[in-house]
């Protein structure tokens, strides 16, 4: 049991880089960011988004992550403490990542998206040999 | 005590007039200050959006990684109170971390509806990290149609 109370976090928009393809705001998920011995792991909060409004896309070094939130509003709102859109975040992936092997998934709108080192950057213990 | 006019009530994108004393605020501040002042609403957590049609209200909050079982929902004749604790599970002792900005921990929110509403039809769902109640008006906050008599 956490004691913790959460706060609330403001969404950030994403400052678009040249003409948006796409109506809407976007904005960036929050995400953790860690590492194990095996793989680099990325959690990110996409509330609203499923499994097939998730876009990943690797190109070169960039990882971009796109969820897609259907936006529907049924009704007239009456009032507005959070916007809503896309989220959308890219980042740069060193070298040591195996990019065939990486793996994404999403439960109750948090995307998992782990990112294998590849065999040569795993650590290693290097035994020292008797001369 | 000087009356300050009020020019711009529905200002912002749709806050409206949710927060009545808010809006006061801001606007004492925009009149002493000039224009471009405006304090950073600051609400608790969860965010929440309510919109309404004739029959119901709708709420809805951004709650990511969040279960049915992790949110408790009382309901009454004009509010409704949102709690529950967010968890993030511990990835095992050997991570270390390069960003962490997801945050885990407990929150208690009641909001004041401005219409009445029947409690016992409440309904609530969770799906993709987003929680969605629908709460049905009351009989007598139900807009009516009122004819008028041809005398």
């Amino acid at each position: 049991m956490t004691d913790k109370e959460l706060k609330v976090q403001d969404k950030k928009e994403v400052e678009a880089k040249g003409e948006l393809t796409k109506a809407g705001a976007a904005f960036t998920p929050n995400v953790d960011i860690f590492e194990n011995e095996d793989a680099l792991i990325l959690v990110a909060d996409m509330p609203g988004v499923s499994k097939d409004g998730v876009e990943l896309n690797l190109e070169e070094n960039h990882l971009s992550i796109r969820g897609q939130v259907a936006s529907h509003t049924p009704a007239t709102p009456i009032f507005t403490e959070y916007p809503t859109g896309d989220f959308v975040r890219t980042f740069s992936l060193s070298n040591i990542i195996d990019q065939s092997k990486i793996e994404a998934s999403v439960k109750n709108g948090v995307l998992r998206v782990v990112l294998p080192k590849s065999d040569v950057s795993k650590p290693r213990k290097i035994a020292v040999k008797a001369a | 005590m000087t009356l300050i006019r009020r020019t711009n009530p529905g200002r912002g994108f749709g806050w409206g007039n949710f927060n009545p004393l808010q809006n006061e605020m801001s606007q004492l501040f925009e009149n002493f200050l000039g224009k471009g002042y405006m304090t950073p609403l600051r609400s608790v957590f969860p965010p929440v959006n309510v919109c309404e049609d004739s029959e119901n209200l709708y709420l809805t909050a951004e709650l990511p990684g969040m279960e049915a079982k992790d949110i408790e929902i009382h309901a009454e004749a004009d509010s409704i109170q949102l709690k529950g604790e967010r968890k993030i599970e511990s990835e095992g002792e050997k991570v270390c971390y390069h960003r962490r900005e997801r945050e885990s921990g407990s929150f208690n929110k009641k909001i004041t509806l401005q219409t009445r509403i029947a409690t016992d039809k409440v309904t609530a769902s969770v799906n993709d990290g987003i929680l969605r109640i629908t709460l049905p008006k009351a009989e007598e906050a139900k807009p009516k149609k009122v004819e008028i008599k041809v005398s």
